[in-house]
């Protein structure tokens, strides 16, 4: 009764050289949008690659926060919706510290510039990585075999948490700091002008990428980080110590965000205690977009956020504008989690494996 | 022994409780969420109670915090006695740390305060026309009768009367019971779009670009200096909004240069990222393009904060006389307040005093009833009053429309002119 119920209502499979309608409509999606840019391109070259060098420093801010959530769910399969909201507090600890410790100024000698920053970079990744761990020790530790929406519960909780502690701390208002990084041309051709503070995002990010793939894939921790996320008690029965390696995931995670948030600052030179709210939602969107728990994923799914996002409010040529970058960024969570889950390069969790 | 200990924890609990409760009531007859103590020198309790409601957090802070030592200022020189009523004052916040400004649930949760509490008679306020569109309605149909409300600083056209870029059901929606019981003392968004147009024209402006924050307000004096601006026969080199929860405006600049316009105006709040907003255009357009912004962008030292040297050269348009402009009662009211605050007052500062001044004057006119002082506002008649002469007509609009414009030199505010639009371009935006 049930083989003849099934095969009365499941319907004949396609052969599979022929897409089915999600497929056509993807397609047609994507060369609609190839065909905007390329018209884009043609009407007016020079903003489209002025933008285009914008995106990618913007995707690398992303790519940062990005990564942090991919290694956690990777991990732990968590979305730790405090990541966003850690990378703004690595942010105000940067903020706090260029303001008050060093109080560099925006001519900064080169000599005081570099050093300074070159501490901020340490300290906000330092706040921020213990910082994190910490939280997994407290809050996320205590849950780890309770159902899943307990822990995630938890993340929601602690973003809110962070979010008032910065808020008591330096108050509702934006911490503004002075444009410490060199605004001048990198290179100016034609109307592409291409500004150092964009090009220092990408060389502070890019090493930081390449040395956490690194970390992963090449160091005995990494591979402890792998093997956890494969199999946390096939991994624990041969002898890798389960809970300092997740500690360490998140000890990294944090870094990250510390990174990302001090970068952010020196680029866009404001902080407020909810700045990392949204760009925390996007950044997991890019980390789903790439392919959740792929280091390389989230990279490339935050260079594609970075872009769209630049591209919708730059581009002069029928562009919804910046009103509509929430909306798109959104809809492509919503039809990536409908129609592809695994993101574009591919989950890999221990489920998806 | 157990169950003791916890009885007398839960007595001792309710104590404190009775004497928090106690201690608040006799501090305070609107909430101490949201307003502050009543400000009253006289022997017993007021007779009636006027409520400020001002964002009192967030990039405009020190502008408000100011406008309510205005009114307690006013207040004080009246012997806060009015007619044959004594007259307390609370000053309350509709604006949230978590906002950094007015804040929608928190003007409902105050407006549904004062509607409750008998003893308020009248509101000053609001600041945001936004938080204005939410509290006439609550107040309009309070018990007893409307609720007065003169704001010293709404300037969202649909709030009084219809014409361009204002809602359908505008305003006819904000007064169900079909009584007026709202006016304001400065020149509303179709006089400051006017003003803004005529500037631009001033400035040489041939194309300009016109962004706005999405808000009643800023969406409206957006749309009112499109209409101005289109009728002086400037072009509009686009329309849209920001989004003041980006981390960057720069694609947006990049755009707008494409556009080949020489004048941005910003319709908004500096508080809706207000001041990255300009710091990015400046950088990416360069100081040969003319930033205008509305009085919005007020404090000016919250745009110098935000955007830095990028804020050099901006004009905000403020409906008002600038203070050097001022002349008896005004100038006298400068000197008086600004000893008390040691300082220069904000502009604003005189608008909460005159709106404070238009309602007591309306209270002692009344019976004493709500509704009585609610129709009374619409027979406010100024004579040499810190403003100047001034009438408030049906809508509740007031008979005194300049619009000051200041430009931002050295980090500091400057007067550059004072404009009056005509009525023929002030009916077209």
């Amino acid at each position: 009764m049930s083989t003849d119920v099934r095969s009365e209502t499941m319907p004949r499979r396609l052969p599979r050289n022929l897409p089915g309608p999600t497929g056509i409509g993807g397609s047609l999606l994507v060369l609609l949008v190839v065909g905007w840019l390329l018209t884009n391109l043609a009407k007016t070259p020079g903003d489209f690659f002025q933008i285009l060098l914008f995106g990618l420093s913007l995707g690398a801010v992303y790519a940062l926060v990005a990564l942090g959530y991919t290694l956690v769910y990777g991990i732990l399969e968590l979305i730790n919706f405090a990541h966003g909201d850690l990378f703004m507090f690595g942010g105000t600890v940067s903020a706090v510290f260029i303001l008050e410790v060093f109080q560099l100024g925006s001519q900064e000698r080169w000599y005081v510039l570099w050093p300074s920053v070159a501490a901020c970079v340490v300290i906000a990744m330092a706040v921020c990585g213990v910082l994190n761990a910490l939280i997994e020790m407290v809050a996320y530790r205590p849950l780890r075999n309770a159902p899943r929406l307990a822990p995630l519960i938890t993340a929601v909780g602690m973003s809110f948490i962070l979010q008032d502690v910065v808020l008591g701390w330096r108050g509702p208002n934006y911490i503004t700091v002075p444009s410490v990084l060199p605004r001048s041309d990198v290179f100016n051709v034609g109307s592409v002008e291409y500004r150092w503070d964009e090009l220092i995002v990408l060389l502070v990010t890019v090493p930081l990428l390449l040395a956490l793939v690194y970390l992963v894939q090449r160091t005995k921790q990494g591979k402890a980080m792998r093997a956890t996320a494969q199999d946390r008690e096939a991994a624990a029965m041969m002898g890798i110590n389960v809970n300092r390696t997740i500690s360490f995931t998140f000890l990294v995670a944090g870094a990250l965000a510390g990174a990302g948030g001090l970068i952010y600052v020196l680029w866009q030179t404001q902080v407020r205690f909810d700045s990392g709210f949204r760009l925390g939602l996007i950044s997991f969107t890019a980390a789903v977009l790439g392919g959740i728990g792929n280091l390389p994923g989230a990279v490339l799914g935050a260079t594609v956020i970075g872009l769209i996002q630049a591209f919708n409010e730059g581009l002069s040529w029928s562009a919804p504008g910046g009103d509509w970058t929430q909306s798109i960024v959104f809809s492509i969570l919503i039809l990536i989690l409908v129609f592809r889950p695994e993101g574009l390069l591919g989950e890999k969790t221990p489920e998806g494996q | 022994m157990k169950r003791r200990v916890f009885v007398v924890a839960l007595l001792a609990l309710g104590a404190l409780l009775a004497l928090a409760v106690g201690a608040s009531a006799q501090r305070s007859v609107l909430p101490s969420s949201s307003c502050g103590p009543v400000q009253f020198k006289g022997s017993g309790k007021p007779d009636v109670i006027i409520a400020s409601d001002l964002p009192l957090q967030g990039a405009g802070r020190s502008q408000t915090v100011e406008m309510t030592k205005a009114i307690n200022f006013i207040l004080a020189q009246h012997g806060y006695t009015v007619g044959k009523w004594t007259v307390g004052y609370q000053s309350c916040d509709d604006a949230t740390p978590q906002a950094g400004k007015w804040d929608s649930g928190k003007a409902a949760a105050n407006a549904q305060a004062y509607a409750a509490d008998k003893s308020v008679v009248g509101v000053i306020g609001t600041f945001n026309s936004g938080a204005a569109q939410i509290e006439i309605p609550v107040l309009n149909r309070a018990a007893g009768g409307p609720v007065a409300m003169v704001s010293p600083a709404n300037t969202y056209v649909g709030l009084t009367h219809a014409g361009p870029g204002t809602a359908p059901g505008e305003p006819g929606k904000y007064y169900p019971t079909g009584k007026r019981n709202y006016i304001r003392v400065v020149a509303a968004d179709d006089f400051q779009g006017a003003a803004d147009a005529i500037l631009a024209q001033r400035l040489k402006r041939k194309s300009v670009y016109v962004l706005n924050d999405k808000e009643a307000y800023g969406l409206g004096v957006a749309t009112n200096f499109r209409n101005a601006a289109t009728k002086l026969g400037i072009k509009i080199a686009g329309f849209e909004a920001w989004d003041p929860a980006s981390s960057s405006y720069e694609a947006l600049a990049t755009k707008i240069k494409r556009s080949g316009a020489d004048a941005v105006f910003i319709g908004g709040l500096v508080c809706e990222n207000g001041g990255k907003l300009v710091k990015d255009l400046a950088a990416g357009l360069g100081s040969d393009v003319q930033l205008m912004a509305p009085d919005g962008f007020t404090p000016i030292s919250a745009v110098v904060q935000g955007a830095g040297t990028a804020a050099e050269g901006l004009t905000v348009s403020v409906a008002g006389l600038p203070n050097k402009q001022l002349k008896g009662a005004g100038k006298a009211f400068l000197a008086g307040f600004g000893k008390v605050i040691g300082k220069e007052p904000d502009p604003y500062s005189v608008y909460a005093a005159q709106a404070a001044e238009v309602l007591l004057a309306a209270i002692a006119r009344s019976d004493g009833s709500r509704g009585s002082i609610s129709a009374e506002l619409f027979n406010t008649k100024i004579k040499n009053g810190l403003l100047g002469s001034f009438t408030i007509n049906k809508n509740g609009d007031t008979s005194s429309n300049p619009v000051a414009i200041y430009k931002i030199k050295g980090g500091v505010s400057t007067d550059l002119m004072v404009i009056v639009p005509p009525v023929d371009l002030v009916a077209a935006a």
